[in-house]
C-alpha cells in the first residue's frame, strides 16, 4: 500500500499538495493558516480549458491496415505483396490518407533503414520462410493462404508499432515506406523537416 | 518507450473473453473485500485499506467491456459502503484517524488512490461541516487525473453518488466554508462538463471499423452523464432565475460545444425531462435557440416535438394555470420550426409534417378558441410541401399519409369548407391521379350520374393494369382520406355550413374516379345521414328544416346513384338501404316517398344483381346474413301497406336465390323462409283498404310463388305448402275481382290476373309431370 514509510513530512511525496494539511483533524486557526508560504508543492490553478481541446477528437490518431495479399507473377518469379492502407491526423504526416502496396523485402528494407539511422530498437518482423521454400515441400509454400494470413497479421503488428513512435516519424524512409508509390532505394536517408 | 497512439489502445475485447475476464476480477474482489471487512473487525484500518486498494486496482483494466466494467464497479462501490460505514462510526465516536485524507493519497495507482479519496472525504464531509467547501472543490478536480474515458466516467460517477446527500443546498453559507448552493452548482456543472467531455471522446477509442459498436457502449453509458443533470434538478434551493441564469447557459454551452450528436440528442432530451415545466416556459427562447445550433445529426424534431407535447400537457393538466398570457407559445415554436425548416433544406417531408402536426396539437389542446393557429399550420404545411414539389409520386403519398394519419391520431377537426379545400389540395396526390381536374369534377358532379367516369376509362382512372400490391396500396390510402372524412366537422352547431362541407368533399372527392370514391364517398353518405338526423333534432330552432334534410337526401341519392354506375352496386344496396332506414326516421314531408325511392333502387339493384350471374359472385363474398334482416326490415318500415307488401316479396328473392359464402356459392333456396316471406306479405296485402289494390298485390304474389315453385322443380324441395297457399290467393282474387267496379285500373288488373292463370296453364300443360303436378294444387 505504502510505496514510501511515512515518518517524518520531509519526505512527502511530491504529488501531495501542500493545501491538504488543512485536513488535518487538529484545525488550524485562521492566523495560521494565513501565514502559510507558497511552497514547491503548493497547487497551480490550471488554465480553463477551451471548448475546443476539450472536444475536438485528439489528434493521436493513426491507424495502418495490412490488408488484401495478391499473388503476382507466374511460377519461379512469383511474389506476394499487401496494401499498406493508413489514415492519420497527425501533422506530421503529410497524407492524411493513403494506400500503397508493399512486399515483404520491402519491409526487411525499412527495417534496415531504421536500425541504422533512427535511435530506437526496432521490432523483429514475422519470419522469413526459408524452410517453406525447400524444394520438395508438399503445400504452395510461401504462398499459402495460412502463411499469408499469419505473416500479414506479424507485418500489421510491426508496422503499426514502428510508424506511432515520434523518433521512426522523423525518418525519411518512413514517410517513403508508407506514403509514396514507389521507394526509390537510392534516396538520400535523413530526418524530416518539421515545418 | 512508445508513444501510445489510439489504434493500440486495447478497447476491442472478444465477447467470450468478457465473461472469463469478468468473473476473474469478481472473484479478486470477493476475496480482498472479504480480507478487509475481516480487518476493519479487529479495527486494523491500514490493512484494511490494503486490501480496499488491491479490490480497487482491479478497476484498472482496460480489457473489460463497458457492460462488464459496470457490473465489476457496482459490486466494487457495495463493499465501499462498508469501509465508509466504519470510519463514520469511528469518527462519531471521537476516533478519527489522524491525517487519513492525506494518508489514502499514498496509495500508488490512480484509480485505487481517488476512489479512496472520495470516500475519505465524504467521511470528513458527513463528520463535521468544516470545509465542506473546500473538500467537494478538492475533489472533483482530482479526478481530473483520470482521462480514460471509461474509467473517468465511472469514478466521476461515484463521486456523484457518494456526494448525493451532502450537496449544500441553501443560498447562504450557513457556516465558515459549509458552501451555499452556488458551490453545489459549480461542482456538479463542472462534474457534468468532465463527464460530457470523456464521454464524447469515447467514439475515437479504436480502430476505425468498431465505430458502430463504441456508439452503442456510449448509448449505454449515457445514464452517468445525465445523472448530474438529475442531481442538479434535486437541489431544492434552485429556482427558476438561478436556473435561468446560471444552470442552463452553463449546460447549453457544453451541449452545443460538444458538436458531437449522440451528446446533444441525449442531454437535450434529459434537460426536458428532468427539469419542471415551469422553467422550460421562462426559458424558452434560450433552449431553442440552441436547439438551432446543434449538429445536422441530430433528429431535432424529435426534441422540438417533446418539449410541445410536456408543454401541452402540462397546460391541459387538471388545476393548471395554463400558459402565462405573457408568453406566446405557439409563435415561438411556430417561429422556431420555421426557422429549422429554412436551415436545413434536407428536412425530410415526414420530419415536416411531424412537427407540424405537433404545433397542431398544441394549437387545439392550449388555444382551443384560437382556429386561425391551425389554419396558420395547414397553410406553412401546404407552403413547406410545396418547397419540396419536386418530390416523387410515392413520396408525396406516404407524406399524404402520414399528414391524414397524423389528423386521425389527434382527432384534428377540419372545420370548414375552406379547409377542406385546402386539405384534400394538400393532399391532392391521393385524392386523384395527375390530370384528373376541377373542371372535369364539376361536369362529372352535374351529371350526378357520372362520378368521373367508369372504371374502364383510363383517363381518369389512369393508365394501365392493376397489380394486386397495387390495389392493396390504393385501399390503404383511400381508407385513410375516407377516415378523415369523418373529421370534416364544423362543431355542433354549424349544421347549415356542415353541409356546405360535405357538399365541397363529395366535389373533390369525385375526382378520384371509381377506384376511389368507393372508399372516399361512403362515409361523406354516411355524414350526409347523420346530419340529417341532426337537423330533425334541432327542428324546433329551424323551421327550414324539412327542406333541409329533403336536400340532404337528394344529395346522398345522386352520389348514391353515381356510386352504382361504377359498377359498385353491393355498396349502393347498402347505402340505399341505410339511406332508408334513416330517412324512416325523419317525419318530414313526403319522407316515405323519398325512403320508397331509396328502397325500390335498392331492390333493382339487387334484381340487376340476380339476373346477372357475374355479379353474383362478389355479392356473394358480403356478409349475406345482416344485409338480408336489414333489408327486410327497411322492407317493413316502409309507411304504405303496398310498399311493404311488395318490398316484403321481393326479400323472398333473398332467401332464395342469395349465395352466402357459408354455401360455397350455392344458392340457399331457404324455402321455409321464402313461404315466410311470402306469407307476410299476403298478410300486409290483406290489410289493404283498397280491393283493387289488393287483387293486384295478390296477382303479384301468386306470380312470386309461380315462380318459386317452377325453380323448384327438378328439386326434392317440398313446395307443397306454397303450392297450396298459392292456390288459396287465387281463390281469394277471383272473388274480389268479382266484386269490383269496372275501371280503368280494374281492367288492368284483371289483365294481370288472367295473364298469370294463363301463364300457369301453360307451364302445367308443358308436359313436364312434376310441374303439373305441383301446380294440381292451383285448381287452375
Amino acid at each position: 500500500f505504502f510505496s514510501c514509510r511515512i515518518s517524518s513530512f520531509r519526505s512527502r511525496p511530491s504529488f501531495l499538495s501542500s493545501d491538504l494539511l488543512k485536513f488535518k483533524p487538529s484545525v488550524m486557526s485562521n492566523q495560521q493558516q494565513q501565514q502559510q508560504q507558497p511552497s514547491a508543492t503548493q497547487r497551480l490553478q490550471p488554465k480553463k480549458q477551451t471548448m475546443e481541446d476539450a472536444y475536438s477528437p485528439p489528434a493521436n490518431f493513426l491507424e495502418i491496415d495490412v490488408c488484401n495479399p495478391e499473388t503476382h507473377g507466374l511460377n519461379k518469379d512469383r511474389y506476394t505483396d499487401y496494401e499498406i492502407r493508413l489514415r492519420t491526423n497527425l501533422p506530421v504526416f503529410k497524407l492524411k490518407e493513403s494506400s500503397v502496396r508493399r512486399r515483404y523485402s520491402d519491409f526487411e528494407w525499412l527495417r534496415a533503414e531504421l536500425e541504422r539511422d533512427s535511435k530506437i530498437v526496432v521490432p523483429k518482423l514475422p519470419g522469413k520462410a526459408l524452410k517453406l521454400q525447400l524444394p520438395f515441400r508438399g503445400g504452395d509454400g510461401r504462398f499459402d493462404d495460412e502463411f499469408i494470413e499469419e505473416r500479414r497479421k506479424g507485418l500489421e503488428e510491426f508496422i503499426n508499432k514502428v510508424a506511432g513512435h515520434p523518433l521512426a516519424q522523423n525518418e525519411k524512409c518512413l514517410h517513403m515506406f508508407l506514403q509514396e508509390q514507389t521507394i526509390d532505394k537510392a534516396y538520400v536517408p535523413g530526418k524530416v523537416r518539421t515545418t | 518507450l512508445f508513444w501510445q497512439t489510439r489504434s493500440q489502445d486495447m478497447s476491442g475485447p472478444v465477447t467470450e473473453d468478457q465473461e472469463k475476464l469478468l468473473d476473474e476480477a469478481l472473484s479478486v474482489v470477493k476475496l480482498q473485500a472479504f480480507q478487509m471487512k475481516r480487518c476493519l473487525d479487529k479495527a486494523k484500518l491500514m490493512d484494511a485499506l490494503k486490501h480496499a486498494s488491491n479490490m480497487l486496482g482491479e478497476l484498472r483494466t482496460s480489457l473489460l467491456s463497458p457492460k462488464s466494467y459496470y457490473e465489476l464497479y457496482m459490486l466494487i462501490t457495495d463493499e465501499m459502503r462498508h469501509l465508509e460505514l466504519y470510519l463514520l462510526d469511528e469518527f462519531q465516536k471521537g476516533r478519527r484517524v489522524q491525517d487519513l485524507y492525506e494518508l489514502v493519497q499514498y496509495a500508488g495507482n490512480i484509480i485505487p488512490r481517488l476512489y479512496l479519496l472520495i470516500t475519505v472525504g465524504v467521511v470528513y464531509i458527513k463528520c463535521s461541516e468544516i470545509s465542506r467547501k473546500d473538500i467537494l472543490k478538492d475533489l472533483v478536480e482530482m479526478c481530473r487525473g483520470v482521462q480514460h474515458p471509461l474509467r473517468g466516467l465511472f469514478l466521476r460517477n461515484y463521486l456523484l453518488q457518494c456526494t448525493k446527500n451532502v450537496l449544500p443546498d441553501c443560498v447562504e453559507e450557513e457556516q465558515e466554508d459549509s458552501g451555499s448552493v452556488s458551490d453545489s452548482i459549480d461542482f456538479v456543472l463542472l462534474n457534468f462538463s468532465e463527464m460530457n467531455k470523456l464521454w464524447v471522446r469515447m467514439q475515437h477509442q479504436g480502430h476505425t471499423r468498431e465505430r458502430d459498436r463504441r456508439e452503442q457502449e456510449r448509448r449505454e453509458l449515457k445514464l452517468l452523464v445525465g445523472t448530474n443533470l438529475v442531481r442538479l434538478s434535486q437541489l431544492d434551493t434552485i429556482d427558476v432565475q438561478r436556473y435561468r441564469s446560471v444552470v442552463l447557459p452553463a449546460v447549453l454551452e457544453q451541449v452545443v460545444n460538444c458538436k458531437d450528436a449522440l451528446s446533444q440528442d441525449y442531454v437535450m432530451e434529459c434537460i426536458i425531462q428532468v427539469f419542471p415545466d415551469e422553467y422550460h416556459l421562462a426559458t424558452l427562447q434560450d433552449f431553442l435557440q440552441a436547439c438551432a445550433e446543434l449538429n445536422p445529426a441530430v433528429p431535432v424534431k424529435n426534441i422540438l416535438i417533446s418539449l410541445i407535447n410536456r408543454l401541452s400537457a402540462f397546460a391541459t393538466r387538471d388545476g393548471s394555470n395554463g400558459i402565462p398570457s405573457d408568453i406566446p407559445l405557439f409563435d415561438f415554436f411556430s417561429e422556431q420550426i420555421a426557422k429549422i425548416i429554412e436551415n436545413k433544406p434536407d428536412l425530410s417531408p415526414e420530419d415536416l409534417v411531424s412537427l407540424q402536426a405537433a404545433l397542431t396539437g398544441l394549437a387545439l389542446g392550449v388555444y382551443k378558441d384560437r382556429e386561425d393557429y391551425v389554419d396558420k399550420v395547414l397553410e406553412t404545411t401546404n407552403s413547406g410541401l410545396d418547397k419540396l414539389g419536386r418530390l416523387d409520386s410515392p413520396t408525396k403519398k406516404s407524406v399524404s399519409a402520414y399528414l391524414l394519419q397524423n389528423m386521425l391520431n389527434n382527432g384534428t377537426l377540419v372545420p370548414s369548407s375552406e379547409q377542406v379545400e385546402q386539405l384534400l389540395d394538400l393532399v391532392r396526390c391521393l385524392v386523384a391521379d395527375p390530370g384528373a381536374d376541377a373542371a372535369a369534377a364539376a361536369a362529372a358532379a352535374t351529371a350526378t350520374n357520372s362520378l368521373g367516369g367508369d372504371p374502364g376509362d383510363g383517363s381518369a382512372n389512369g393508365a394501365g393494369p392493376d397489380s394486386e400490391a397495387d390495389n392493396e396500396d390504393l385501399a390503404e390510402e383511400q381508407s385513410l382520406l375516407g377516415r378523415v372524412v369523418h373529421l370534416f366537422s364544423t362543431g355542433p352547431d354549424l349544421l347549415d355550413e356542415q353541409f356546405g362541407v360535405l357538399k365541397t368533399a363529395r366535389r373533390i372527392l369525385a375526382t378520384g374516379g371509381g377506384r376511389r370514391v368507393k372508399y372516399t364517398l361512403p362515409p361523406v353518405v354516411y355524414q350526409a345521414y347523420q346530419l340529417a338526423i341532426r337537423f330533425h333534432n334541432r327542428q324546433d330552432s329551424d323551421d327550414k328544416w324539412r327542406k333541409k334534410c329533403r336536400k340532404i337526401f337528394e344529395f346522398c341519392h345522386s352520389t348514391v346513384c353515381g356510386l352504382a354506375k361504377c359498377e359498385l352496386p353491393n355498396l349502393a344496396l347498402r347505402l340505399f338501404v341505410d339511406g332508408a332506414l334513416v330517412v324512416d326516421k325523419i317525419p318530414f314531408d313526403q319522407h316515405d316517398t323519398v325512403a320508397y325511392e331509396f328502397l325500390s333502387q335498392a331492390f333493382s339493384l339487387y334484381e340487376e344483381e340476380i339476373s346477372d350471374s357475374k355479379r353474383m359472385t362478389c355479392f356473394a363474398a358480403e356478409n349475406h346474413e345482416p344485409l338480408r334482416s336489414q333489408t327486410v326490415h327497411a322492407a317493413s318500415k316502409l309507411l304504405r301497406k303496398p310498399d311493404q307488401s311488395r318490398a316484403v316479396a321481393a326479400c323472398a328473392h333473398l332467401f332464395w336465390s342469395g349465395r352466402p359464402r357459408e354455401l360455397q356459392g350455392a344458392e340457399m333456396r331457404d324455402l321455409k323462409k321464402v313461404g315466410e316471406c311470402l306469407k307476410r306479405a299476403g298478410r300486409l296485402a290483406s290489410q289493404c283498404m283498397d280491393a283493387g289494390l289488393q287483387a293486384q298485390l295478390y296477382t303479384e304474389l301468386v306470380n312470386y310463388y309461380l315462380y318459386f315453385v317452377l325453380q323448384s322443380a327438378g328439386s326434392n324441395l317440398d313446395v307443397s305448402q306454397l303450392s297450396s297457399t298459392a292456390g288459396q290467393l287465387l281463390a281469394k282474387i277471383r272473388e274480389i275481382l268479382s266484386g269490383l267496379e269496372p275501371s280503368a285500373d280494374s281492367e288492368h288488373i284483371h289483365k294481370h290476373f288472367e295473364a298469370t292463370v294463363e301463364f300457369a296453364r301453360s307451364q302445367s300443360a308443358s308436359g313436364d309431370a312434376t310441374i303439373a303436378g305441383l301446380l294440381a294444387q292451383l285448381e287452375l
